[in-house]
């Protein structure tokens, strides 16, 4: 039986050792010979998350179709392989390599500078390092929280609306600076507050944060969360006369009751500019309404008052009338 | 005597003793990367070209063998640490927390721009990692020792400690942190305290050197001390050892301690030798993948180099793996874990055929005396 099992290992492995001296030539001569532009993308997360990490890649894919692109991706890179995996793509060619996520700048950068020749595109983030071919690119989070601000400040009865938030990283604090901004636009003195759970993906401790604000006299909720806005949403749902001011994702097909608009995110066409090549000029970009980075969505919920205020807003912001960051 | 080979077990808490022999890893890793292959299939994508990028990724290039070792890294200082404890008879699955423990010392003595030479630096960084581990490490090594809490439990829940309290120290306005940053990360260490690039255009440093020296050390300790002795002892009869005049209770709590220890530096190796810079979250799940190549080395120290330079390889090339063939990200550490179960099982049946055999002798024997 030992035996058995023995030379059965043996068989197997001497197998796979056969296999990989005889295929291993061809599995490198079949890509070669073309001329594509070959654009890799690394993610921190899944690329089916239903969020950013998902949208991102199929903006990409979506230039790739129309490019006819060669592309790549890997998926759910920890920090301790980040170098390895962007060294890997830059090793094997690939012309645009894109590190989606703030925990890339430290990894893009060194590779950057060991391959001058190839583009390499530090997303959602504003700082190239100095870099000449690293360029970095992010969708407006003023715009999107200077839009939020409006919306709430049509929709609020107490003057008193919260934005809650996983953590503070930079976009934050602008967005919680242009959030402030927005709320001043109709003339009511109202009183903000901004709560960090700690978490972007806890929908209990996003729904206990919300329940308290509420408590306290808010009436309306800005999340700015992943997969947690479901227990902002969940709140407002289960209180009386709260409304939510939807982030990130257009969140009024999820909870059409309490969500009087969103300002949607275009990851999508944060991924897709990128791979298409269009922010590779090794400078700061930042995807505001004029670039398509932001959108409004306004739901029935929300007043005539505050919808057309919304509107201008938006208008304001294309012309560059709005003094927010960009 | 018919079987005159005595087979070695290792008593392992709560799993049981398992039978050891050369070949039970290997059938086992077999079986492992087997299922492995089932599940590639079934993804849709052909194993054989899965696992020749694999292999390629781990072997195929000079680049290739730097990433492996690089990964390795932390697994053999890790692995080595939690395979003490299996030979004490703990589990000591508190690798990860060590390692932010020891990642904190090592940032904190790392960041200061001290005058003295690379050397000074990168040693004074070590030890600060090593007591800040050891420190962090004494609170479940002294409840196991001497109030006979289980250090299981204890130490999990100190990884989450330290994994907030390093998520706490990389955010503003804290000193350590990184103003104006996109991601919580500390301030760049000096570059006296960077470890040197061995390969130019690799990420590889002298951390493996490090892992194997540890791991020979502590082989050399378990083998020939008083002090491996007694904890192989432990290991093998608790009750035996007290009543052998073993102070239990101390050594519990050294066999825990040199494991956070091991777990500090191996912290203080990634932040000093790949990243730069304390990130949050940048462990990632190698403190558990320790305990995993401590088990696949069923606790033996020279045998933590082979699991964790075939971790690393697993790692390694899996990332190659799914670049090239698109095959899920996730798919590696499902090949990991189906490979220690599959070590785990085959251990298992191993040692019930040897009950059994010693049963069936044993039989025979009464028989032969009931006839004389």
């Amino acid at each position: 039986m030992k035996k058995l099992m023995f030379s059965c290992g043996i068989l197997v492995i001497a197998a796979m050792i056969l296999t990989a001296c005889q295929s291993a030539p061809a599995a490198t001569s079949a890509p070669e010979g073309e001329k594509q532009t070959k654009v890799a993308m690394v993610l921190p997360g899944l690329k089916t998350d239903e969020a950013f990490n998902q949208y991102t890649y199929e903006g990409m894919m979506r230039a790739a179709k129309e490019f006819n692109l060669e592309t790549a991706y890997r998926e759910e890179v920890k920090q301790d392989e980040q170098t390895e995996i962007i060294r890997q793509f830059a090793q094997q060619g690939y012309n645009i390599i894109i590190g989606q996520g703030g925990q890339f700048g430290e990894a893009l950068q060194t590779v950057a500078k060991e391959f001058p020749d190839q583009k390499f595109i530090f997303s959602v983030a504003t700082d190239t390092g100095g870099v000449p071919n690293l360029t970095a690119a992010t969708v407006s989070y003023s715009h999107a929280g200077y839009l939020a601000g409006v919306m709430a400040c049509y929709t609020t009865k107490t003057n008193k609306v919260a934005m809650i938030l996983g953590e503070w990283y930079d976009p934050h604090k602008q967005m919680w600076d242009s959030f402030q901004k927005g709320l001043k636009t109709c003339g009511k003195d109202i009183e903000a507050n901004a709560v960090t759970t700690g978490s972007w993906s806890d929908v209990n401790k996003a729904r206990e944060a919300s329940l308290a604000l509420v408590a306290d006299g808010t009436d309306v909720l800005f999340p700015c969360l992943d997969a947690a806005f479901v227990g902002v949403l969940t709140a407002a749902q289960d209180s009386k006369d709260v409304q939510v001011v939807g982030g990130v994702i257009d969140m009024a097909p999820i909870a059409p009751k309490v969500v009087v608009g969103s300002v949607v995110f275009n990851w999508d066409e944060l991924g897709y500019q990128e791979a298409a090549g269009m922010l590779v000029d090794g400078k700061s970009h930042v995807l505001g309404m004029s670039e398509n980075g932001i959108k409004l969505v306004t739901n029935d919920l929300l007043s005539a008052d505050g919808k057309a205020s919304a509107e201008k807003a938006v208008e304001d912001l294309k012309a560059g009338k709005v003094d927010v960051a960009p | 005597m018919k079987n005159e080979k005595q087979p070695r077990f290792l008593s392992l808490p709560g799993i049981g003793d398992l039978a050891l022999s050369g070949v039970r890893p290997l059938i086992g890793i077999s079986l492992g990367l087997l299922a492995g292959a089932v599940l590639i299939a079934i993804s849709g994508v052909n194993p054989f070209t899965a696992y020749v990028a694999m292999l390629q990724g781990a072997l195929g290039s000079p680049q290739a063998i730097a990433n492996v070792l690089v990964r390795a890294s932390p697994l053999l200082l890790g692995g080595v640490g939690v395979a003490l404890g299996i030979k004490a008879g703990l589990w000591n699955v508190g690798i990860e927390g060590y390692m932010y423990a020891g990642a904190i010392g090592a940032t904190w003595v790392g960041i200061a721009a001290l005058p003295v030479s690379p050397l000074v630096h990168i040693t004074l960084a070590i030890l600060a990692a090593g007591v800040v581990a050891v420190i962090w490490g004494v609170a479940p090594a002294y409840l196991r020792a001497y109030r006979g809490v289980n250090e299981v439990i204890s130490t999990i829940m100190m990884n989450y400690v330290a994994i907030f309290l390093v998520s706490y120290l990389v955010h503003e306005p804290q000193p350590m942190a990184e103003p104006g940053s996109f991601f919580p990360m500390s301030l760049q260490l000096a570059p006296t305290a960077r470890l040197p690039i061995l390969l130019r255009g690799s990420s590889l440093h002298p951390g493996f050197i490090i892992g194997l020296a540890a791991c020979i050390l502590f082989y050399l300790i378990l083998r020939f001390t008083p002090f491996g002795f007694r904890t192989r002892m432990l290991g093998v009869n608790p009750v035996g050892s007290r009543y052998a005049g073993v102070n239990v209770k101390r050594q519990i709590l050294f066999v825990l301690l040199i494991g956070a220890l091991a777990g500090g530096v191996a912290g203080a190796v990634e932040v000093m030798g790949l990243k730069g810079r304390l990130y949050m979250d940048f462990v990632a799940g190698v403190g558990y993948e320790s305990v995993a190549v401590a088990l696949l080395a069923a606790g033996n120290p020279l045998g933590v180099i082979a699991s964790a330079l075939f971790f690393a390889a697993l790692k390694a090339g899996g990332a190659t793996m799914s670049i090239q063939t698109g095959v899920g990200g996730p798919m590696t550490i499902i090949i990991e874990a189906l490979c220690v179960i599959f070590v785990i099982g085959v251990g298992y049946s191993e040692r019930k055929r040897l009950t059994r055999a010693d049963k069936a002798v044993k039989g025979d024997e009464e028989v032969k005396h009931n006839v004389a």
